[in-house]
């Protein structure tokens, strides 16, 4: 089945008086998209909306162009989906190929002798064979981690929505994670809530930058990148400004005005975002009524 | 690894080990994970097995045994609960029938705040993953809360033939259960289940009270309790199934 395309249109959803997510036209192409923004951009909201959890009105979800407000197209949906939530939201009593197997039997993959061949395959790709006897209870954070993402797997859903992947988990770990999530790229759209966008930028054919609920950009990485061409430094001085990282003791990157003694170097995906933070920060700030 | 895994993981590697070139690698690969899955599949719990000898469905024996309800601790809430409505049943000092009330009154609770603990945002860590799933929201909490209605009646139902005396009466609690549990459930389309389960517990409380004391204990799990329970049953059964849809897109918060 080909990988479909998502739109969303005029897409809101409230908390109370709250608009926390205000989208009117965005359309998800196959592949993946990295999905930034800082906390409480709207990230999870979408994310959940897509994954039929939370309900869409007003505003539309087409996948492939059917609403998925439409009880039939919403199955379809479901029959492709893989979903893993910000939260390690797991049994505790139950062990690691137990969970598998309940989460297949969810998915509607029979008979069990299918199930326990996912299983072991999908536990083998996220490292967890050892620990398919394991009680949920006694893995560490990383491999709750691994596990959440082993779950949305199952079945090889050509819908894949993660919502922070890659939290909790070692340098080793998140390079294995992007290459399973870039593995199949092709065959399926993906949509990953990261706050580790250089990390995922390798993985990924798209981004989009969210900020209160607001869309402020979609595009190639690349092209991310190219929001802070200019406008990013490298300095030993610490400097007061919000979009500074620290490379080392004593070298800081800047991206926004030439901090003093700061040497221009190429930007990153990483750079192209805060430097679109930046812009939306002062448009909002500036916006009337604000 | 034994000797029979790693043989078949060189057959993986070198199709030439059975003497032909022209295996499919990536079908051996496949193959051998199923091995794989079948050699190192872990024993199914007994529950598991023992569903599976009563002929229920393969896809939906995982859903009954990942019931949150059905854990250790769960069996000892109502072991507990059961025992404390024996205890004060025993130790009443009237007439036999009203001592019986007392655990009539009470056992109709315990399915109850089972079905309240069967499903739901707060009790089950894979809410999201129910409702974002194919398998239908408002089956998989059916086949939790009967799980839990079977389970629980049937340690009632030990519980009451183990009492001295009553006769039938001693299980007068069982058409009011249903019908309180399928009360709770009918509401839970629009509440919280464990919000209903609140109300609902409360209000059969309330109505117990109130109907023993305007005339007699015998007389609230009489002939006229039974039929209505039953028709209650039968009605909120209706209407949970008419209300299907609303479980698809929220799911049951709690």
């Amino acid at each position: 089945m080909t990988p479909p395309l998502i739109a969303l249109n005029a897409l809101r959803h409230t908390f109370g008086a709250k608009t926390v997510l205000d989208l009117d036209r965005v359309v998800i192409p196959p592949g993946t998209t990295a999905l930034l923004g800082p906390n409480g951009a709207g990230k999870t909201t979408l994310l959940r909306l897509l994954a039929t959890v939370a309900s869409t009105a007003p505003g539309t979800i087409m996948i492939d162009g059917a609403d998925i407000a439409d009880p039939e197209a919403r199955l379809a949906l479901r029959r492709r989906l893989g979903y893993a939530s910000q939260l390690d939201n797991l049994p505790p009593r139950m062990r690691v190929s137990e969970y598998c197997d309940y989460i297949a039997a969810l998915k509607e993959t029979t008979p069990s002798r299918r199930r326990r061949r996912w299983t072991s395959y999908i536990l083998g790709e996220v490292g967890l064979t050892e620990h398919r006897d394991d009680r949920i209870s006694s893995l560490s954070g990383g491999m709750r981690r691994r596990l959440v993402l082993a779950q949305s797997l199952l079945g090889d859903p050509d819908v894949l929505i993660l919502d922070e992947p890659l939290v909790s988990l070692d340098a080793e770990h998140r390079s294995s994670m992007v290459r399973l999530i870039a593995a199949s790229a092709s065959a399926r759209t993906t949509v990953v809530a990261t706050h580790h966008s250089d990390e995922m930028a390798a993985a990924c054919q798209h981004v989009m930058v969210l900020l209160g609920g607001r869309l402020f950009f979609a595009g190639p990485p690349r092209q991310l990148a190219e929001q802070a061409i200019g406008n990013v430094w490298e300095t030993s001085q610490p400097i007061n400004h919000t979009a500074v990282r620290a490379l080392g003791p004593d070298r800081f990157r800047v991206v926004g005005p030439r901090p003093d003694g700061g040497v221009a170097v190429d930007p990153t995906v990483h750079d192209g975002y805060l430097s679109v933070l930046n812009s939306a920060t002062h448009a909002q700030r500036n916006a009337p009524y604000h | 690894m034994n000797d029979l895994e790693r043989q078949l993981a060189q057959a993986a590697a070198t199709p030439q080990f059975f003497g032909t070139s022209d295996v499919d690698p990536a079908r051996m690969a496949e193959n051998l994970y199923s091995v794989h899955a079948e050699l190192d599949a872990p024993r199914e719990s007994r529950l598991a097995r023992l569903l599976r000898r009563l002929g229920v469905s393969d896809l939906t024996v995982p859903l009954v045994t990942a019931t949150p309800a059905l854990r250790r601790s769960w069996f000892a809430a109502v072991a507990i609960a059961i025992l404390f409505a024996m205890s004060v049943a025993s130790n009443d000092t009237s007439t036999g029938v009203d001592r019986i009330s007392v655990f009539l009154t009470l056992a109709p609770m315990v399915p109850l705040l089972g079905v309240a603990l069967a499903f739901g945002k707060g009790v089950d860590p894979t809410h999201d993953l129910v409702v974002a799933a194919p398998r239908d929201t408002l089956t998989v909490f059916l086949i939790r809360s009967l799980t839990v209605l079977v389970a629980s009646s049937a340690i009632l139902m030990v519980s009451s033939l183990l009492l001295p005396e009553g006769g039938l009466f001693r299980v007068a609690w069982l058409l009011p259960a249903l019908a309180i549990s399928a009360i709770t459930l009918a509401a839970s389309t629009k509440f919280s289940p464990r919000r209903t389960a609140g109300v609902v517990g409360s209000t059969w409380l309330l109505l117990v009270i109130v109907v023993a004391s305007a005339a007699s204990s015998a007389a609230m799990f009489g002939p006229v309790t039974q039929i209505a329970s039953l028709v209650t049953t039968v009605v909120a059964g209706w209407y949970l199934i008419a209300s299907r849809d609303r479980f698809d897109v929220r799911g049951v918060d709690s």
